[in-house]
């Protein structure tokens, strides 16, 4: 089965994370993206992320997402559906599925199995992609919310994350990553 | 209640510090150590015999591997992540399990290694059941390791686009033709 919407914008999660980026929010990018930047080789076109959910954050994450056009996705929209998006309408939601100009991006403030931003973010580290600061969850952390959040696509990846984060370790105790 | 999985094939490396992969740490924060061997993870790690071989799991006295790494999910780990998920502190779980937070820090930093029943305890404590899988490995998606780890990442990102873009030229292809 495809990763990819039928129709809508391609996906660049450069651009996305650039644009989180030059608005100063704070996130942690997870899910399978993040895998991604860590070495899995699963395919996905959408990226995750878990900001923080203080006002001033919000504020700045619905700004990131008026200039990305963010629209609500929705099956059957791949351009997805217009909404408010201020910070108390963020606020409102644990989940959002949006589709930006740049492709989709979910954000999950507080994902299956952790304690959200600030407990992503004491094991995340930054990675420097093509110039775009991307402060990216531990591989393990991934795993531990894919573990928790148990849905049919995360069970199928989770035996693949596990092995990656495994060779990882390896590569770690013969220290040539 | 919720449940934690623990799979022969889950890695999380006692002894190894959970440091960023070649990333800068966010916070600056020293690596966290955490963690105690468990016995089904030893058990392959060390060449004991598994199910897939057709002969029973058995659990080894010890958990360590000649070189002293620690394979895969630890029982420390696994108390280490049910008492994270719940949010709860190592004296409020030794609490509950009625013993001492030093026993959890013991286990958790893997100075001593829990025994599954306390490592099943402790997760039920937590409000978790402890599920325990055992998953045929995938050798196939593994080979790709060597390739997509020796890449920047940067490179890795280019690599998931380019590999869309194949993805989408085909499924126009497809829409064209359907007999395609």
């Amino acid at each position: 089965m495809s990763t990819l919407p039928p129709e809508g914008p391609a996906f660049d999660p450069l651009s996305i994370l650039a644009t989180l980026e030059a608005h100063g929010v704070a996130y942690v990018l997870i899910g399978a993206f993040a895998a991604t930047i860590h070495g899995s080789p699963l395919v996905t076109a959408v990226a995750d992320i878990t900001p923080a959910r203080d006002e001033t954050n919000l504020r700045r994450l619905a700004e990131a997402l008026r200039a990305m056009g963010a629209r609500v996705w929705a099956a059957g929209e791949p351009q997805g559906l217009p909404f408010d998006c201020d910070a108390e309408a963020l606020a409102r939601a644990d989940v959002w599925n949006l589709v930006t100009d740049h492709g989709r991006l979910d954000i999950t403030f507080v994902p299956a199995g952790t304690r959200g931003y600030d407990d992503l973010a004491v094991d995340a580290a930054q990675f420097d992609i093509a110039g775009v600061a991307v402060p990216v969850a531990a591989l393990a952390d991934v795993i531990r919310s894919k573990e928790a959040a148990g849905r049919e696509k995360d069970r199928a990846a989770l035996p693949t994350l596990r092995r990656l984060l495994e060779e990882h370790r390896r590569r770690d105790t013969r220290g040539d990553r | 209640m919720r449940l934690l999985t623990l799979s022969t094939v889950s890695c999380f490396d006692a002894r190894q510090p959970r440091r960023p992969a070649q990333g800068r740490a966010l916070h600056g924060r020293p690596p966290s150590v955490d963690g105690a061997e468990h016995e089904l993870a030893y058990e392959r790690a060390a060449g004991l015999p598994t199910l897939s071989d057709g002969q029973a799991v058995c659990a080894p006295q010890r958990g360590h591997t000649e070189n002293g790494m620690i394979l895969p999910m630890s029982g420390g780990a696994l108390i280490r992540e049910a008492r994270r998920r719940a949010g709860s502190t190592q004296a409020e779980l030794a609490r509950r399990m009625g013993t001492s937070q030093s026993a959890v820090a013991r286990w958790e930093n893997g100075v001593q290694a829990p025994a599954h029943d306390k490592v099943r305890r402790a997760v039920e404590a937590c409000g978790f059941d402890l599920g325990v899988t055992i998953t045929p490995r995938d050798d196939q998606t593994v080979t790709l390791f060597d390739e997509y780890l020796a890449l920047t990442p940067q490179q890795r990102v280019e690599r998931l686009l380019a590999t869309l873009r194949v993805q989408q030229a085909l499924q126009k292809a497809r829409r064209v033709d359907p007999a395609a």
